[in-house]
């Protein structure tokens, strides 16, 4: 874009983004509805830092990825990217923001060489310049050149996803978004992708939005954590506070529920296992959005929606009673800080 | 724990039906699958036994050979496998042996299966009501309305509720919870001495995930049933598991208590698989929230 000198950096900021899908309807007089896929999300991301997005299926997560990478308009509120502050919109199609996804299989065309899927995102940079920004892609993602020549059917998973990254990186975005990008890695390839992820962030400066529903991948990479529930972020906090102690009900049971690996000395753990499923997002409940599975929740949260507020610096909770769930265990954690 | 840990124990001529009480309800010896033409085997030279009461987990990364495996002692192996060698008896009977009819009737009464993809697993035209009452009646002679009693009761036990009238509902009008606790209703229906669950909660949610594990502990606690539980998610294995066999390149490269592979493993593998399932970050490790 236009050369000014940076504002800040400040590589993503969203006010108040809101997405609605607009549903059939089942008869001419029945009235409009829509899925409220994300519901009024503000967020700002610094360059050279990690947002992780952690909820379970239908929060608006992968929306909010969609909103972010401009593959979807927002129904209200605005999304600038970049350091310029760039409305997404315009910064569309421009290489400001790239993204990575789940399956590296659908993600890569089968027909196109490693080579020339990484060299696609290149735009206009040509001649000698495109074939050593792509040999360099190669090398940051750990794979030889000899890879180059290759088909996607004759990578592994890993290595697709390799060169999937590579191709993300290539033109040196501002932002990229990874949804649910090493989930369908096993458990070995998801470690080494995401050191890849962390010491590319390093040498790049480069800002991550990592959207997930594993609890574990998301604390491990991120430095600030955002927990959506049906279309708002319940609870952000710097990462180092998601060790200590979680504040909103649904982020203490999303991370009590988390299966375990057996470990000495943690022979019982406390566990929140929650009833029921999240409600339909085409009518969310009126009052706290959890208030249904809450297992504190009273009167006044199922008829007042609480607010987003700052509990603690840096640390926001959308919860008439924050903090008040707790597991025993982080408490005491909490105790020895 | 008192059982000896093995690592790659040999064992060639399984001892079967020495007495009802200490013959293993599953015994596998030297089973060896292989797919097509290819030499190296999916499932190599396997031996393992399992006893009543035990709940075993197998855990290895994708390609391993832990879901041929379990399709072995099912007997649903694709065409394109093969056994090419080895035995799988069940309570001394070699199962590799059965004829189709003997087979469907060890199937849902003696060995059950919760897979991992319900939707897949169920028919889209019939009510789930009608797709359990078909496996009591492919067993059992009952009447309708005795049928629909176990069905209600089957679904009760799985924490379905309103079983009278979720029992009328079609798959595609549950979520995916749903689904999975009607598959495990659907495999516990003809109270099944061994319950193979292949990656029970992969597809769900976290928090639905958790309910899951919950059900799956408290119905095997409940009806002294034996559970092979196979998947690639160490935690998964940890909370239903009392022992471990974990499997790498087709082999059993360790197994033995819970206790002992999870906290002291000895195979190089196992402690990768571990390191990494618990991730680098040590202050985000159980210690911590226990």
């Amino acid at each position: 874009m236009t050369n000014v000198t940076p504002r800040s950096d400040i590589v993503l900021d969203v006010q108040d983004a809101v997405k609605h899908y607009a549903l059939r309807r089942r008869g001419l007089r029945a009235p409009r509805r829509s899925v409220h896929a994300v519901d009024g999300v503000s967020i700002r991301l610094h360059s050279g830092q990690t947002l992780g997005i952690v909820g379970e299926s239908g929060c608006g997560k992968s929306t909010f990825g969609r909103l972010i990478t401009g593959l979807e308009t927002p129904t209200s509120g605005t999304i600038r990217v970049g350091a310029h502050g760039v409305p997404i919109a315009a910064a569309h199609g421009t290489g400001t923001v790239q993204a990575v996804f789940q399956d590296p299989a659908s993600a890569l065309d089968p027909r196109m060489t490693v080579r020339e899927s990484i060299a696609e995102a290149l735009g206009k940079v040509a001649g000698r310049e495109r074939e050593r920004r792509v040999d360099e892609a190669l090398a940051a993602v750990g794979l030889t050149p000899e890879f180059g020549v290759r088909y996607p059917h004759e990578l592994s998973g890993g290595q697709q996803q390799r060169v999937c990254i590579a191709r993300a990186i290539v033109d040196r975005p501002d932002l990229i978004l990874l949804d649910e990008a090493v989930s369908s890695l096993d458990a070995s390839l998801q470690a080494q992708i995401l050191h890849l992820l962390e010491r590319l962030q390093q040498d790049t400066g480069t800002a991550y939005v990592f959207i997930s529903h594993d609890l574990r991948a998301v604390r491990q990479v991120s430095h600030s954590v955002a927990v959506m529930y049906l279309g708002q972020v319940v609870e952000q906090a710097p990462a180092e506070a998601f060790d200590r102690g979680l504040l909103h009900p649904y982020a203490v049971a999303l991370r009590s529920t988390e299966p375990r690996i057996l470990d000495e000395g943690t022979e019982h753990v406390e566990r929140i296992v929650l009833t029921g499923e999240p409600p339909s997002a085409v009518s969310p409940p009126a009052g706290c959005r959890f208030a249904p599975r809450c297992p504190i929740a009273e009167d006044h949260c199922r008829s007042v929606a609480p607010d987003l507020v700052e509990a603690t610096s840096g640390h926001l909770v959308r919860c008439h009673k924050p903090g008040e769930l707790t597991l025993s265990g982080v408490a005491r954690a909490d105790a020895e800080v | 724990m008192a059982d000896a840990r093995e690592v790659d124990r040999p064992r060639k001529g399984a001892v079967h039906a020495v007495s009802a009480t200490d013959a293993p309800l599953l015994a596998v010896d030297a089973l060896s699958v292989h797919y097509g033409r290819a030499a190296k085997a999916a499932v190599d030279d396997v031996s393992f036994t399992i006893s009543r009461g035990d709940r075993v987990g197998l855990v290895g990364e994708s390609g391993s050979g832990k879901s041929t495996l379990a399709s072995a002692i099912l007997r649903i192996l694709p065409p394109a496998a093969t056994v090419k060698s080895g035995r799988i008896e069940l309570d001394g009977e070699n199962l590799l042996a059965l004829k189709p009819a003997a087979l469907r009737s060890i199937r849902s009464t003696r060995i059950a299966r919760v897979p991992q993809d319900p939707l897949g697993s169920l028919n889209p035209v019939f009510t789930i009501g009608r797709q359990l009452s078909d496996v009591v009646s492919a067993h059992r002679k009952l009447s309708r309305r005795e049928r629909t009693t176990l069905v209600e009761e089957a679904l009760r036990q799985v924490g379905i509720g309103d079983a009278a009238v979720k029992r009328r509902s079609y798959p595609h009008e549950l979520s995916g919870g749903m689904r999975q606790r009607v598959m495990i209703a659907m495999a516990l229906l003809n109270h099944p001495d061994l319950l193979i669950a292949d990656e029970p909660t992969t597809a769900l949610d976290v928090t639905v995930q958790a309910q899951v594990i919950e059900l799956l502990r408290e119905r095997v606690e409940n009806s002294a049933m034996t559970l092979l539980v196979i998947s690639h998610d160490v935690g998964v294995i940890s909370e239903l598991c009392t022992k471990v066999m974990v499997m790498y390149g087709g082999r059993i490269v360790e197994q033995g208590s819970a206790a002992d592979v999870l906290t002291r493993p000895t195979h190089p593998y196992t402690r990768s698989l571990l390191d990494a399932a618990r991730g680098k970050v040590t202050t985000y490790s159980p210690e911590v929230v226990a």
